[in-house]
């Protein structure tokens, strides 16, 4: 049963779930509403002084059967108009509330288009209501524009269509007063009603035409508008002394009807005005819609980059920290023992963060058991290379075999660090377009250049402070490597994939990483170097690796290489 | 708000030329009877026009020749059979027409980070991988109600869907290719999308306005 219940809520919800396509076309007919209130009201007058009797009798039945068909539709829903019924109680009570004044308002109406009850007194009901009715119908389109906050009201002219479609209400509201006036019920306010509308119309034309800030209207810019403005404009100004003329000539029916005309056209002109504002503001929200899309696309996309990006750099922590191990020991630059801290807290952070997550660093766990099973097996081997370089560090380099565990055994952990890249890279590579598979061979391969700037220091170091003979063929080959890459990556290479490099910008970065590159490379083939020598290339070594960075990331932000 | 940072880009010049006021100021017009289409950029208008420098020419990425191949492989003129390739002046109509009517929408099929370098105006940036219904289903059923289409009982209805039109950087790039195969795969019909061949490239080439995000 209570399965059944569930269903039948779900089923109920999903009928009265609103597309942002069925809302708007709520608030259009909902907004469409307030100005029948008013074109009723004149319909009702022009039948009651008998002018174009047969044509307003029909007109009358029309707008009152289509506002009593609309206002149903917004409260049961409606196929043929494309409404959809909301769930909003507050929007359900506040159309309960029109629907009261309007029952007896129809009631009124239909006595007046069947001739069955045309007093003073009828009139005197419509004019009394009209207005009620107009302002909850009003209060009703507030609250249905309301649900269309998502971002809407940030949108260029996202008011001026409001204000465009209660120019269409003016109209007949304005038509209504002069009947109200000439027939005279309600005399005196129906003509303060009147002026006080013409002024609000010339203000909010004005707006939409020149801007206002205090109405919140922004100056229509876009050509087609602007012109159908002017076209409102100028059927408006022709009302206006049509209207200065049928105050004075109460009597004159002609000029009533062609002042009742004009201002017809006036609304029909408007009416036009608001349709090509919905134009643009749909296609506004539509772009607002895909970018916000795209952007949790795209976020969801650097990510992964974002991933691959932090495990080859783990890469070269694994160099540089051997490096700074030494450095450590030599004494020949005061920071290299503090940095090795830093660089240690770094590789066992980035480590968790793969592990456990890391907000800092914006990382979640990695899912894939695969890169679980290689983050456990780097961590045997991170633990005590961990401690070993702490040793190094707290020892000021004076721990001799924390530091020939480390020099035995930074190539195994970077050989499982690189083995991480590989699992992260064919993992997430399966969501790579033909693009950026492209694009990630020229990455990777800049990225290692960064490793090698370390390895290759680390390497000299081994083998001039500490004697290790066997490391020379390790850094020739490692030379060599960072040789070949570099000029593959400037001049391309058949052989290592690689086209030649034309964007700018990365060319001027390469050639900066060359032009360093040319001056320190001397020193890591030289089979002595001096102290001086040393100290300098050790101070040279973050540069270039910081070169490389910038060219690195140069380009996986560039378009082309 | 982001639009407020796009702005009037025009080819090679640093300064855009303003905007004119008749059509006799216009040497360099698009057709002898369309001197420029102004277009509705999030509620500004934009003026699509030919640079008048007669001197100017192409010093950016799109004055490049060569592009390794692959990927940036010559594209067929008619890539997908049913998809029709258009020129310039179907695309100009194709936004007086359709896109300001909202019956039809430009898509720049490239990755932001072109798009972001210039674009048509009143085009829509949707980067051809998010239309890939095997690795992008997720964001797919989100793109295309946006598009008019509507699923009916488990299945996409294209009776209301937008015309497209859909470019990339030229004839040398397959993004926009990409895109048009993925929409064909979804079901979207063949003559509801339009091929523009000649891209940012050939649209630069005929020094017409680009729209660029400022950085």
């Amino acid at each position: 049963m209570k399965k059944l219940i569930l269903i039948a809520l779900i089923l109920l919800s999903s009928l009265y779930a609103m597309s942002d396509k069925e809302l708007a076309r709520t608030i259009d007919l909902a907004g469409k509403q307030r100005m029948l209130t008013q074109k009723i009201s004149k319909e009702a007058l022009l039948v009651f002084m008998g002018i174009d009797l047969d044509k307003n009798v029909e007109n009358l039945k029309k707008s009152a059967a289509l506002f009593d068909k609309t206002l149903n539709g917004l409260m049961h829903g409606d196929k043929e108009l494309g409404l959809v019924a909301t769930s909003n109680k507050e929007i359900q009570n506040k159309l309960l509330e029109v629907k009261k004044l309007w029952l007896p308002f129809y009631k009124k109406v239909k006595d007046i288009y069947s001739f069955n009850d045309i007093t003073d007194k009828t009139f005197e009901y419509i004019d009394k209501n009209n207005l009620k009715l107009l302002k909850r119908m009003n209060e009703a389109v507030f609250m249905y524009a309301n649900l269309n906050k998502s971002g809407a009201n940030k949108l260029k002219m996202a008011h001026n269509i409001n204000i465009a479609g209660r120019q269409r209400m003016l109209t007949q509201r304005i038509a209504k007063d002069l009947l109200l006036y000439q027939s005279g019920v309600n005399t005196k306010e129906s003509l303060e009603d009147l002026k006080k509308m013409q002024e609000l119309f010339n203000k909010s034309l004005e707006a939409l035409l020149e801007g206002d800030k205090k109405l919140g209207v922004a100056k229509t810019t876009l050509p087609k508008i602007r012109k159908q403005l002017e076209l409102a404009k100028g059927q408006w100004q022709s009302c206006q002394s049509l209207i200065k003329r049928a105050i004075k000539d109460k009597k004159n029916q002609e000029l009533t009807r062609e002042t009742i005309e004009c201002l017809d056209k006036t609304k029909d002109e408007m009416n036009k005005a608001v349709k090509l504002y919905t134009l643009s503001l749909n296609r506004q929200k539509q772009v607002l819609k895909l970018n916000s899309l795209i952007g949790n696309f795209l976020n969801q996309k650097s990510n992964s980059k974002h991933v691959i990006n932090l495990a080859g750099k783990q890469r070269m922590l694994t160099q540089r920290i051997s490096k700074l191990a030494i450095e450590c020991k030599e004494e020949l630059i005061p920071t290299s023992c503090k940095a090795l801290e830093k660089f240690v807290a770094l590789y066992d952070k980035t480590l968790n963060g793969f592990k456990k997550g890391d907000k800092e660093l914006k990382l979640t766990p990695l899912k894939s058991p695969n890169a679980q099973k290689k983050i456990k097996e780097i961590e045997k081997v991170w633990q005590p290379f961990k401690e070993a370089a702490i040793k190094v560090q707290n020892s000021n380099g004076k721990d001799k075999a924390s530091l020939e565990f480390i020099l035995k055994n930074n190539e195994k952990l970077l050989k499982l660090s690189n083995d991480l890249v590989s699992i992260l890279e064919k993992e997430h590579g399966k969501d790579l377009n033909y693009i950026e598979k492209a694009q990630l061979k020229i990455v990777n391969l800049a990225g290692r250049q960064r490793m090698l700037t370390q390895k290759m220091t680390k390497e000299k170091l081994a083998i001039l402070s500490l004697k290790m003979t066997d490391y020379k063929s390790k850094l020739k080959k490692s030379v060599i490597l960072f040789n070949k890459s570099l000029n593959g990556l400037i001049k391309g290479s058949k052989e290592l994939g690689l086209p030649k490099v034309t964007n700018e910008a990365i060319k001027k970065q390469l050639l900066k990483v060359e032009s360093i590159w040319n001056k320190v490379r001397p020193f890591y083939e030289k089979d002595k170097l001096s102290k001086k020598e040393l100290v300098l290339l050790l101070k040279v070594n973050p540069i270039l690796l910081d070169e490389m960075n910038k060219a690195v990331s140069l380009i996986e932000k560039s378009t082309d290489y | 708000m982001i639009f407020k940072k796009m702005l009037v880009w025009c080819v090679g010049i640093t300064l855009c030329i303003p905007l004119m006021a008749n059509q006799g100021e216009y040497k360099v017009k698009i057709t002898p009877k369309v001197p420029y289409m102004d277009v509705d950029v999030m509620g500004d208008v934009v003026r699509v026009q030919r640079i008048q420098d007669l001197k100017h020419k192409l010093t950016n990425s799109y004055a490049k020749t060569s592009r390794p191949c692959p990927p940036f492989c010559v594209q067929p003129f008619t890539p997908i059979k049913g998809i029709k390739t258009i020129g310039e002046v179907e695309l100009v109509d194709f936004l007086k027409n359709e896109v300001n009517n909202n019956t039809g929408v430009i898509i720049d099929a490239r990755l932001p980070k072109w798009y972001k370098q210039g674009t048509i105006p009143g085009a829509i940036n949707i980067p051809f991988p998010i239309l890939n219904p095997n690795k992008s289903k997720e964001y797919l059923e989100q793109v295309l109600p946006i598009l008019g289409v509507e699923k009916k009982n488990g299945k996409w209805d294209f009776s209301h869907a937008q015309n497209l039109v859909v470019f990339d950087n030229g004839p040398w790039c397959q993004q926009g290719t990409m895109a048009m195969k993925h929409l064909v795969n979804i079901g979207y019909p063949k003559d509801k999308i339009k091929y523009y061949r000649g891209g940012m490239q050939y649209w630069q080439i005929l020094g017409l306005t680009v729209l660029k995000q400022d950085k």
